[in-house]
């Protein structure tokens, strides 16, 4: 294969920026692209694939691709094993990049000249991007660029992602490279191999050696991460910091989100209410308001806390700060069988499990990963509130007991906990009976606090949202859609006196699941309630409404606690309870799973392990209770 | 799940033969927080180990900073047990569990680096800038 | 006209649900017809280097 000039195939030049962890690739990645990027999934693995594209000062129209942090070409992850692929150019799918672009922090360059030294053998043209040189400058660090270049035999670039001037020189040296001049590290063939311990204990001396030669230690070391530390890491302190920070976060989903999403939520009222007016009443009304503007905006209404959320997890990681909350957590979450970084999704998902699965990007490893995801919905999402309070209000007397404590609110407590302690339980199966063996080790750098830049958290916050609602408009979409169709084929005949959803094809399934549910203590009309409640949980009030043919719907709340009052056991409410703990009553996390796992392997799993869990403890409580003459 | 396999008979720090090991070696799992060492050896030398097969364990570690003549130095230990631990790995700093740490041997720090690798380091290591 | 419109956008939702699904089966079947390269490192990969 021919190299003589890097960008010679004709197509746009391709540039994949590689780099350890917290390297400041994605804000030089984001410097380079602004806003012309997009994220996905690397075909057929779960790791996130950021491309952009941008036009030199010279004209040429170029590529990025940011690869997922390395120390090694060695990949021990899905993430790593993709930066290998594409490195290599043996990615399926992804074509070979025509220059690497090796990030470095200049203030941390010990393990990166490491990762260009095997970037070397890989015989790609090559570049060294040395970012942050600003605060390496300040520190006092002096890096002599020439020599280090010339130790390395890599064309080395000073760069500074977060100011605009501060990638001219990469740029100018792309523009070079685009023209064909002899400005990268020219390629040759790949000798690349994995390395053996031997081998990376060599590298290691020979970047030492040129540590040495080219750069002067800092005069001035950056003690407020020394200092940070000591009360952020304290065991004590720390841990009770961690908590503020959370109880903080969790507010803030809860409280700042809510007038928005009350604004979107009228917003989609009115639009229904409009289209009522101007379209004849028929399936196509039915179909938009029902379906697509029902579904969509009980999805839509949780953005606002997606966007809060994820600004609190930008922020916390871009300071620097979630690796010590991994380690923080480590002991806690490993109890579990869970990786410490587990931690921030799963408590995430208490607002919705969506953003809880889509903030398990912050795992590494695929097993990790996935446990966490399949116990992200056993944590109680607020959805789940307003099924919870129309059962506990109906069922569950109001009086103190123990002097203090509400009954009604202890219930509650008790269906979090319940919802908890099964999601470690459910963890630990998985990680310490179904997947044994080897158990990934917690090894981390812990990288020196960084103040957030703003463009970059605007930038970060911005992808997810646009991630969110692309989803939302097509895979949701297509499963609101299904489920609107469910819940009104067969229309009802003439002169039919039930509401329509009962000689629905849900109406029938319900009524055909009818005998299945029965040891449970539910009724038809529950399981018909529970075919819609499928789109979002709290469509069930709403459903239950329907099928019991109580009018207004949610807002009349209290007409449907009487009537639910009259015509349920109380060992048939709790085992509703008991159902709505454990059941995979939300199509749009599965359609999340399905998303981000690239499969419908895991969405089924999931769907069917909590179908059989919410079965089971169904089960048991209507049994208890019914032997303790609740029924 | 895999059991240490060590045999009680031998000793704590089995010698390799790839490096004399001093006397007062001992794994940095077993330092306490503000002790400051340095590495001697990385790696099992096959024992085996219940996180990661002997020889990955002990590239992973390489690769993260922990090469024999880096100076150690325990930062801070977590509440329970007190693990995980957290490390400055020369100028950089570094969190992992005990049962990862096992795989690091570590040995007084003496600034001067008199032992042998240490001193084959600096002779590399020479600044020779003007 | 409704039915028809309804019908179609109903089809499309269960297409779009089922298209990673489908796309996997018709790569299988291409890979296993020889007609495309396999995943690399599979017998029928045809990766260089």
């Amino acid at each position: 294969m021919s190299l003589a000039s890097p960008f010679s195939h004709g197509g746009a030049p391709r540039i994949a920026l590689v780099g350890n962890p917290n390297c400041g690739k994605t804000a030089l990645f984001n410097a380079l692209t602004g806003s012309r990027q997009k994220v996905a999934n690397y075909a057929g693995v779960t790791v996130e694939r950021k491309e952009g594209s941008f036009t030199t000062p010279g004209g040429h129209r170029v590529q990025v691709l940011d690869l997922p942090g390395t120390y090694s070409l060695r990949a021990r992850s899905p993430d790593e094993e993709v930066t290998r692929d594409v490195v290599l150019g043996r990615f399926r799918g992804e074509a070979e990049p025509d220059l690497l672009v090796c990030v470095a922090d200049a203030t941390n360059l010990r393990l990166v000249l490491r990762l260009v030294l095997e970037l070397k053998m890989v015989g790609r043209p090559l570049l060294l991007a040395l970012n942050m040189f600003d605060i390496a400058k300040h520190r006092g660090i002096e890096i002599d660029v020439d020599r280090l270049s010339a130790e390395l035999g890599v064309p080395v670039v000073p760069t500074v992602a977060v100011r605009r001037a501060g990638t001219v020189d990469l740029l100018k040296r792309i523009d070079a490279a685009a023209e064909g001049l002899e400005v990268v590290a020219p390629g040759t063939g790949n000798t690349w191999h994995e390395p053996s311990a031997e081998e990376v204990r060599a590298t290691h001396r020979e970047a030492e050696r040129i540590i040495k030669l080219a750069v002067r230690p800092p005069t001035r070391p950056d003690t407020w991460t020394t200092r940070l530390d000591t009360v952020l890491l304290n065991p004590v302190a720390g841990l009770l910091i961690l908590l503020t920070i959370l109880f903080f976060m969790f507010q803030a989903v809860f409280t700042w989100a809510q007038p928005v999403m009350d604004g979107i939520k009228a917003g989609f009222d009115g639009l229904s209410a409009w289209i009522n007016g101007t379209l004849p009443d028929g399936l196509l009304r039915s179909l938009i308001t029902d379906g697509v503007i029902a579904g969509v905006g009980s999805v839509v209404v949780f953005l606002p806390q997606i966007v809060i959320l994820f600004t609190f997890i930008i922020l916390l990681e871009d300071f620097g700060y979630m690796p010590r909350a991994a380690f923080l957590m480590d002991k806690i979450m490993g109890g579990a069988g869970l990786h410490g970084r587990a931690f921030i999704p799963l408590l995430s998902s208490f607002a919705c499990a969506i953003p809880g699965i889509m903030a398990t990007r912050v795992i590494d490893n695929r097993r990790d990963r996935l446990a966490t995801i399949m116990v992200a919905p056993l944590m109680t999402c607020s959805a789940r509130i307003p099924v919870y309070t129309l059962i506990i209000s109906a069922f569950v007397p109001d009086r103190t007991v123990g002097g203090a404590f509400s009954l009604q609110g202890l219930v509650m407590f008790g269906l979090y906990a319940a919802g908890i302690l099964s999601a470690l339980l459910v963890a630990f199966v998985m990680r310490r009976l179904v997947w044994r063996g080897t158990v990934e080790p917690f090894l981390m750098e812990l990288p020196a606090y960084k103040v957030p830049d703003a463009k970059n958290l605007v930038m970060g916050v911005w992808t997810r949202a646009k991630a969110f609602l692309q989803r939302a408009g097509t895979t949701i979409l297509s499963i609101m859609i299904l489920i609107w169709f469910l819940s009104s084929f067969p229309g009802a005949p003439e002169g039919a006196t039930d509401p329509a959803i009962d000689y629905s094809i849900a109406g029938m399934v319900g009524h055909w699941l009818q005998p299945l549910v029965a040891p449970i203590g539910f009724n038809w009309q529950m399981t018909v309630a529970l075919i819609p409640g499928m789109a979002a949980r709290e469509v069930a009030v709403a459903a239950l409404g329907t099928v019991y043919a109580v009018g207004g719907g949610e807002e009349n709340v209290s007409a449907l606690m009487d009537t639910l009052g009259h015509s349920w056991s109380l060992a048939t409410a709790l085992s509703f309870l008991a159902w709505y703990v454990f059941a995979p009553q939300c199509a749009s996390t599965l359609g999340v799973v399905r998303r981000e796992t690239n499969s419908l392997k895991w969405p089924i799993i999931m769907f069917v392990y909590m179908t059989t869990l919410a079965y089971l403890a169904s089960l048991a409580t209507y049994h208890i209770a019914a032997s303790l003459g609740w029924a | 799940m895999h059991i240490s396999s060590r045999p009680a008979a031998a000793p704590a720090v089995p010698d390799t033969g790839r490096t004399t090991l001093p006397a007062d070696a001992r794994p940095l799992s077993r330092a306490a927080k503000g002790e400051v060492g340095r590495v001697v050896r990385v790696g099992l030398d096959g024992v085996i180990h219940d996180s990661l097969n002997p020889e990955e364990l002990e590239r992973r570690l390489l690769e993260i900073g922990f090469v024999e003549g880096a100076r150690v130095e325990i930062l801070h230990e977590g509440l329970f047990g007190r693990d995980p631990i957290a490390v400055r790995v020369d100028d950089m700093r570094v969190a992992l569990r005990r049962r990862e740490a096992e795989a690091i041997l570590i040995t007084r720090w003496q600034p001067d680096g008199a032992s042998p690798a240490g001193a084959a380091l600096h002779v590399i290591a020479e600044d020779t800038r003007p | 006209m409704q039915q028809v419109i309804v019908g179609l956008v109903v089809v499309a939702a269960l297409a779009w649900v089922l298209r990673p699904s489908v796309m996997r089966i018709v790569r299988r079947r291409r890979v296993a017809a020889g007609k495309a390269p396999g995943p690399c490192g599979s017998d029928n990969c045809n990766c260089g280097g």
